[in-house]
């Protein structure tokens, strides 16, 4: 046996240690094979846990351990907020996240909250715009750009695309400058259409993921044309570029990844709270 | 000397008391303390002693003061997987309270899957706890890194070469860190190596948990896994075989019942794994003929 000399404590607001007035699960998608997926989650839910805001904060997934179904019979707290990680209203925040969540406990609906999904939050549209114009270096580019956000979609449900839609309209109205548009995976206009779209010297695509998973690392720069090779090393937050036909092409990580969205999953809290900004 | 003739008991132990049974008599560990008209009376199994005032009382029962302190003030969380765990790793059904400052004092280790968890106490009856690999338990403590609890889900994410662990009860967890922690953090790091664990023991061990086995769990699905319908017990236990094998986690899920699957339950008695997780979940799909990485 050692001696155990310093004490870390996590910021915890009630008197006693496993008293937890607020609790704070972070729901994502989460992969079985790619440690990309859930990792954004993970660094959002420990900014939280630095933070006094709540007592218990977890992350839980649909595709990785804790799952959706195991998650609310570990927590203790007299009131939980569950905030799905998700960039759209659909079938998993409507349909797989409440049924899971009620598989194996039963939902006390006074104390467990479903929260609207981070993705919609009208601020995430500031967070691409700041993404896009952050992957360029040079200021005179920046007056140039195009962007494209890059969404999943889903033929058989439109609520997917739709979110995409809305952060380009609310786009073309705060910023006019911009020229913007929405590309997807599985629905028309596709991400491999995406410079077409745009008629602009520079074409910023920011993927509208939460995680880092196989569509955001392969598919998508294969779809409009780099390769992992591609890397840039130029101080922005760009990870990927290239030049195709005269259009200068910049990738960034996903939305996911920015530090924001934490600030974005605690609004997701108060409005849920009370009442205000509730669709 | 024992341990608790040694103890002293903290004026916030003290303070903390007298405000408690200013409003109500206490009981703990099988004695019940009250305030009485000449000050504090302590009784234990029919006999009374009194004391003038709180101090005296201190002086006298340091252990018993210390110890409602610390699961009383400190810990709290009545009802709770955690407390449970906490008492558990004391051992306070298995002990008196003297026999169990004596080895306190020393420090106390238990497993945890490839956890090694310890507690020890200092003069005052304050828990320190700590967590590292249980093989590096014997490892003195400058040799493993001090970590940060927000620190251990990435330790816990992936192996020592940097693979992805999606398979928490994999026995791939690993070394070289040491994590300090108080009654809070422990708890919560020991569940975010192995996550809801603490929970599901609690549960088994109380005979509450409610395995789900893998028939129902895919009933309840959609999308592109309600293909999991049309697994067959034999496809099952090939992804069992495949993944379950190695987790050290032991499985109370079967294919419609507890044992219809070929290879029977494995695994540590602290860690349960109560459902078929989303490795068995992909590997039944991928056996079947859907295989697509759904990988967002």
């Amino acid at each position: 046996m050692t001696n155990t000399t310093t004490l870390t404590r996590l910021t915890h607001s009630t008197d006693r240690a496993l008293d937890n007035d607020l609790g704070v699960v972070l729901a994502a998608h989460g992969s079985a094979r790619s440690c990309g997926s859930g990792a954004p989650v993970y660094e959002h839910a420990r900014r939280l846990r630095r933070r006094p805001l709540f007592d218990d904060v977890r992350v839980a997934f649909w595709q990785e351990e804790p799952s959706f179904s195991e998650i609310l019979g570990s927590t203790t707290s007299t009131q939980t907020f569950v905030v799905p990680f998700f960039v759209s209203e659909g079938y998993f925040t409507r349909t797989v996240l409440p049924r899971e969540l009620t598989a194996r406990s039963d939902l006390d609906d006074d104390s467990v909250t479903i929260t609207e999904p981070v993705g919609t939050a009208p601020a995430v549209t500031d967070l691409l715009r700041s993404r896009a114009t952050d992957a360029v270096a040079s200021d005179r580019c920046r007056s140039e750009i195009g962007l494209a956000v890059v969404a999943h979609g889903a033929e058989n449900d439109s609520r997917s695309a739709l979110a995409a839609k809305e952060h380009v309209d609310r786009l073309q109205r705060r910023a006019p400058s911009l020229e913007a548009t929405a590309v997807y995976l599985e629905e028309p206009p596709y991400v491999s259409e995406a410079l077409d779209e745009l008629d602009r010297h520079v074409v910023v695509a920011v993927p509208l993921f939460v995680g880092k998973g196989g569509h955001v690392t392969s598919d998508v720069p294969q779809l409009l044309g780099l390769d992992s090779d591609d890397r840039v090393d130029d101080e922005t937050v760009a990870v990927l570029g290239g030049e195709t036909n005269g259009q200068l092409v910049r990738y960034t990580d996903p939305i996911g990844t920015h530090s924001a969205l934490t600030d974005v999953a605690v609004r997701r809290v108060l409005e849920a709270a009370t009442g205000v900004g509730q669709s | 000397m024992t341990a608790t003739t040694e103890l002293t008991v903290p004026a916030e132990a003290r303070r903390a008391l007298r405000t408690a049974i200013d409003e109500d008599s206490i009981q703990h560990g099988g004695v019940s303390i009250c305030s009485s008209e000449d000050g504090v009376r302590v009784t234990r199994s029919g006999s009374s002693n009194e004391y003038p005032n709180v101090e005296m009382l201190a002086q006298q029962h340091a252990a018993l003061v210390t110890d409602w302190f610390h699961w009383e003030r400190i810990v709290g969380g009545h009802e709770t997987a955690g407390r449970t765990l906490l008492r558990w790793l004391e051992r306070t059904d298995e002990l008196s309270l003297g026999e169990r400052y004596d080895e306190l004092r020393a420090g106390y280790r238990r497993t945890w899957g490839q956890l090694s968890v310890s507690v020890r106490c200092d003069r005052t009856g304050r828990r320190a706890y700590e967590l590292r690999h249980e093989s590096d338990a014997e490892r003195a403590a400058d040799e493993l890194r001090p970590i940060d609890p927000v620190e251990l889900t990435e330790i816990a994410r992936s192996d020592a070469n940097g693979e992805y662990r999606p398979l928490r009860g994999a026995p791939t967890l690993q070394r070289g860190w040491r994590l300090a922690a108080d009654a809070d953090a422990i708890v919560r790091a020991i569940d975010d190596v192995y996550p809801a664990s603490v929970a599901n023991w609690d549960r088994a061990r109380t005979d509450e948990l409610e395995p789900i086995h893998f028939s129902e769990m895919a009933k309840r699905q959609t999308g592109h896994l309600e293909a999991l319908t049309e697994a067959t017990p034999d496809s099952v236990s090939e992804a069992v075989r495949e993944h379950c094998q190695d987790c050290l986690k032991r499985r109370c899920w079967g294919f419609e019942e507890a044992g219809d699957l070929d290879p029977g339950p494995t695994g540590d008695d602290r860690l349960v794994c109560p459902e078929a997780c989303a490795v068995v979940q992909s590997a039944v799909r991928s056996a079947d003929g859907h295989d697509h990485d759904h990988s967002h």
